[in-house]
């Protein structure tokens, strides 16, 4: 019956993103199909993590019912409009951008093949993006007055995640979510297996028809009570230790705030930097196997030079895998209870909102739930494989052989199947948009899916451009080098340089008269203090 | 190694159009050129496939080159909206619209649920799109002087798809595009079990690297030379020919052109009713097993009426399957050697459409070239499959018991597995955006694909979505009724009368105010004569 008893069990983002989500789709214009509780357990840290979202975050927001400014006002936010990787191809500096914003012809798009055509004397991106210019101008993807530069740009942003979860918990609240600050005793199963009620360390009994395991890696309902397996992935994903470290504006200026986030290769993994509004916040995620952490964090400081040796450095490790199916019986897993990542392509909020936005979708109006379950599975391991192999594409293309981590990644045996079929695939043929229609490329092995305990779909999983399409992927790969060989051998040494678009190149020449620079526009919107810029020092 | 030339044996709208797009996206922006040819045999008569068409057809035309208004000149081209759909559900009277524009809410799309939750007072059509209210008042997509009223409306067309023909050979010849007026007499194989070349009766010898099929159900390289076999599906599309008649407006002018296609179901099939600039075009699509050819002419000249006496039909036989592959080695299958599906939803031409495009995204520069066939075969295998069910769907949920033919139409042995799976599931929940991402339902069989004797990929066929998304799903399952017991279970009898969003209401206000008929804007614009009305 309608409405629909849930519970969330889990205190931080991952619960508020899918309480909200849920509020936003199954409550709206009147309708009340869910009545929507959390018991919001006690979190474990006070200072957020920087996290970076997708574009598309930009629909979740709208989905959840929060508006933008105030969202950024509320988080610390500040714009992405690209990532930028340095040092991936080879350690010499050499960079690009993964933009937003990625500009094709019509009625055919002959972008790719024309620049293959071309001696790549300009990268890839920046003939089809005008976004990697205004990055390394440090320009806001907003103009200070009304909006008069073209299409839109599209962007996300950096915020701080533990603020977003405050935010989320009083909108939420106030809209009339329930929640419980409590911790987890023990549970109540039901004769048909099925989770019944939630009995708290203060002595209540929570009961509901669907609980959701936003509990994080411990996954108390999901693994402790249902019992559900894990997939391991680490053999794709190496990095499995994440060392954090706050670089507080006032502690160190550096007289920018980047409109995006930058990926800086090092010695056994990368580091992720991502400016907020009164910090940089600096991940370095690396494997252990390769680099313990004592040399990490030196590694680290020296990276940010001599003012990070009195900061702070926290360290956290994960297991990159998914959940074997992420919904069993009337348990649903969302956010690291049911996958973790490497977060090289900040994918971690939104995988968070997809899972809610399908629980949403396939929300049970009538008694049967097993069928929801089964396509609920589907499309969330179809995008965890397809989240894999575009993580996997970033590592498996280097061509840096100076530390033992950076030789281990580019072994054939590190590639996924599926990925490997792809880029000799694409070896043939540059990625086109077909490509994408139903991803199976000849020699490619059939590769079920694991099975659970429940009945399921175990086909092998499906890439359907859910997230990236061909266009992200000719980024990557060309920003990478990809195909150099074959281009020389087809089209000889004497090529013409590459076109730029143009409109890129229009938008490109007027755009420092146009667009506000990120750090005045984040002054103007936000108050944020006009800090003086440091002078950086590097060891 | 890399693919030099083409040589596209057939003269019908597949074959020109294959190489009119070759041509424009191949041979474009300084790429190495490919020399097409196309060899046409004076003794074949063409086959018009079909005269309706989707919104994919305005792609081609852009890729191509082709003015809008120039091309609805020479091809007595009109628009089509919508296919409007009568007597499929009871058989009396009733119609639902499936039309090409789709409303829907943002950020969470709430248009379906909306109606769902309703008490269906309004047809689900009428609720989403302003489309089938714009189709009863016959209007154009646009005014006159070619302004959109609000967004673009999203249409195709009708038009003579052997003037089409006409009209895009003489766009590719005029571009270099080689014609061979010439009939093939002989095929010349090389060792390694590829076509070498064309030998034809005036004496000449065709070489090629690639070789495009585009000789109808005669198959002539893909079946009879290199015998790849021919998947049938006359288990779940009952109808196996067409019985048309053609009246000029000069006969009969009924006052009004239409802006969509008319699908009537009658005792055997369903009457296709499509309107030109100078004629309407009727064709009965209809189950040999289930109706003679004299009582099926009977029946149609008794739909069209009086009008239709002394006018000659046409019967067209045709068989529903699919090759099981349609590129082997060097020769590559386009249009009706590759497949057929019913006109149902005019996807005729859509499919050869389809396989240029195709065909040119994995155009063997230099690669592999079975790397690019394996591709090229699972997107066709795969967009074939979506069609059929689809088609399927259209029968399959009809509650007519009047005949034989709409009884046996809703038996299960006469919905395939997948589409089973689909209507199931969609009992559980109704039908929405994820299900298109990778359509796989419980209980649904895992059936690989033929391999046609050959080495390839064999998983079931995929539906993406390509061509039929959530929105043409919705229109036919809701137009037939599907989840009204469930409603009821899940949101009570009681429900709220059905209503018109606002936004439709307020479009369907600005066309009705600024949109010209569609018989008007013919005239105005590519100069359709005007007609004395009559019969």
């Amino acid at each position: 019956m309608l409405p629909r008893k849930i519970l969330i069990v889990g205190g931080d983002v991952e619960a508020w993103i899918t309480a909200a989500h849920l509020h936003g789709v199954l409550n709206r214009d009147g309708r009340r199909f869910a009545d929507i509780a959390v018991l919001d357990l006690p979190e474990e840290r006070t200072t957020g993590v920087g996290e970076s979202t997708l574009a598309s975050f930009n629909h979740a927001l709208a989905v959840m019912g929060i508006d933008q400014i105030e969202f950024m006002r509320r988080t610390d936010g500040t714009f992405k409009q690209s990532t930028k990787f340095t040092n991936w191809l080879h350690a010499d500096g050499h960079s690009f951008h993964h933009p937003f914003g990625l500009e094709r012809t019509a009625p055919v798009d002959t972008v790719g093949r024309r620049w293959l055509r071309s001696n790549r004397s300009v990268p890839f991106a920046e003939t089809l993006s005008v976004q990697p210019g205004l990055c390394e101008m440090s320009l806001a993807p907003q103009m200070s007055g009304p909006w008069d530069f073209g299409p839109p740009l599209p962007y996300g942003y950096h915020l701080d995640e533990t603020k977003f979860a405050h935010h989320l918990r009083e909108a939420s609240v106030a809209r009339g979510v329930a929640r419980y600050a409590d911790s987890l005793a023990s549970v109540d199963r039901a004769v048909n297996g099925n989770i019944a009620a939630i009995n708290t360390a203060s002595g209540k009994r929570l009961e509901a028809e669907l609980f959701v395991d936003c509990s994080g890696a411990q996954a108390l309902l999901s693994r402790r009570e249902m019992g559900v397996g894990w997939q391991d992935c680490s053999h794709w994903m190496l990095c499995d230790r994440v060392l954090t470290m706050q670089v507080p504006y006032e502690h160190f200026y550096p007289g920018y705030v980047r409109p995006f986030s930058t990926a800086m290769a090092l010695s056994a993994g990368w580091v992720l930097e991502i400016p907020l509004r009164d910090r940089r916040s600096l991940r370095y995620v690396h494997c252990g196997d390769f680099l313990d952490r004592r040399a990490a964090e030196a590694e680290l400081r020296a990276f940010e030079g001599r003012h990070a040796a009195s900061l702070g450095v926290d360290t956290s490790d994960f297991k990159a895998g998914r959940r074997e199916n992420a919904w069993v019986g009337n348990c649903i897993a969302i956010g690291d209870s049911a996958a973790m990542t490497d977060p090289l392509v900040s994918t971690h909020l939104y995988m968070c909102s997809l899972a809610a936005a399908m629980l949403a979708e396939h929300f049970p109006f009538g008694d049967e739930m097993q069928p929801l379950a089964f396509r609920f599975n589907r499309i969330m391991a179809n995008r965890f494989h397809e989240i894999l192999d575009f993580i996997n594409l970033h590592y498996c293309l280097t061509q840096r052989t100076d530390s033992d981590f950076w030789i281990e990644v580019q072994k054939p045996d590190r590639v996924t199947d599926r990925l490997k079929a792809k880029l000799d695939f694409w070896r043939h043929k540059p990625p086109s948009r077909s490509d994408f229609e139903d991803q199976f490329f000849a020699g490619q092995a059939v590769q079920p899916l694991p099975a659970s305990g429940t009945q399921g779909d175990y086909r092998s999983p499906i890439d359907t451009a859910g997230l990236w399409g061909y266009e992200d992927y000719e980024v990557l790969l060309y920003g990478m080098d990809f195909l150099r060989e074959e281009c020389d051998e087809q089209f000889g040494p004497d090529r013409p340089d590459p076109q730029i678009l143009g409109n890129v190149i229009q938008r490109i020449n007027v755009a420092r008269q146009k667009l506000t620079p990120h750090d005045l526009w984040l002054r103007q919107a936000f108050d944020m203090p006009d800090y003086p810029a440091a002078k950086q020092v590097v060891d | 190694m890399a693919a030099k030339r083409i040589v596209i044996v057939g003269g019908g709208s597949s074959g020109w159009m294959s190489a009119a797009y070759l041509d424009a996206v191949l041979n474009a922006e300084g790429r190495e050129p490919v020399g097409i040819g196309l060899i046409e045999s004076p003794d074949v008569p063409r086959i018009g496939v079909g005269e309706a068409t989707i919104p994919s057809i305005n792609h081609i035309l852009a890729a191509i080159g082709i003015d809008e208004i120039e091309f609805l000149r020479r091809v007595d081209g009109t628009y089509k909206q919508a296919i409007k759909y009568v007597n499929w559900l009871d058989g009396k009277g009733e119609g639902y619209y499936h039309a090409f524009g789709r409303y829907r809410s943002s950020p969470v799309d709430t248009s379906t649920l909306d109606w769902l939750t309703s008490d269906r007072s309004i047809p689900f059509s009428e609720t989403i799109s302003a489309q089938p209210a714009i189709c009863e008042s016959c209007l154009a997509p646009k005014t006159i002087d070619l302004r959109d009223i609000g967004a673009r409306f999203t249409y195709a067309y009708h038009m003579n798809a052997l003037k089409f023909a006409d009209y895009l050979c003489e766009i590719a010849t005029g571009r270099g595009v080689r014609h061979y007026r010439d009939h093939v007499t002989d095929i010349e194989m090389a060792g390694n079990g590829d076509i070498a070349a064309m030998k034809t009766r005036s004496g000449e010898r065709i070489e090629a690297d690639l070789f495009v099929d585009c000789t109808g159900f005669a198959a002539l390289l893909i079946e009879k030379k290199l015998g790849v076999g021919w998947i049938d599906c006359s288990q779940w599309q009952l109808c196996n020919r067409a019985l048309t008649i053609q009246i000029p407006y000069e006969r009969s002018y009924p006052g009004y052109v239409r802006p969509n296609t008319l699908a009537t179901a009658v005792s055997a099939g369903w009457i296709w009713e499509i309107p030109l600039q100078n004629r309407r075009a009727w064709g009965y699509v209809h189950g040999k097993e289930f109706i003679s050819e004299d009582d099926a002419e009977k029946e149609l000249r008794a739909f069209i009426g009086p009008i239709s006496d002394d006018i000659p039909a046409r019967l067209v036989p045709y068989k529903v399957g699919y090759r099981a592959k349609s590129w082997v080695n060097n020769c590559i299958a386009i249009g009706l050697s590759a497949g057929f599906i019913e006109p149902l939803e005019s996807t005729g031409l859509y499919l050869s459409d389809l396989a240029a495009v195709m065909l040119s995204e994995h155009f063997p520069y230099g690669g592999d070239r079975s790397r690019m066939a394996f591709r090229f075969n699972r997107i066709m295998a795969n967009r074939f499959y979506e069609i059929l069910d689809f088609i399927n769907l259209h029968y399959c949920l009809t509650r007519r018991n009047d005949t034989e033919f709409w009884r046996e139409a809703q038996r299960p042995e006469r919905i395939n597995d997948r589409l089973k799976a689909k209507l199931e599931f969609w009992r559980v929940k109704p039908p929405s955006l994820a299900d298109f991402e990778d359509q796989w339902f419980p209980g649904q069989p895992d059936r690989p694909l033929p391999d046609g004797g050959l080495p390839g990929d064999h998983r079931s066929a995929i539906d993406t979505a390509g061509i039929f998304t959530l929105s043409s799903y919705e229109a036919i399952l809701y137009g037939m009724d599907f989840l009204r017991d469930e409603c009821d279970q899940w949101f009570g009898r009681n429900r709220p009368p059905s209503r018109v969003p606002l936004n439709i209401a307020r479009r369907l206000q600005m066309a009705t105010n600024g949109l010209p008929t569609h018989e008007e804007w013919l005239r105005q614009v590519v100069n359709m004569p005007e007609y004395q009305v009559s019969g």
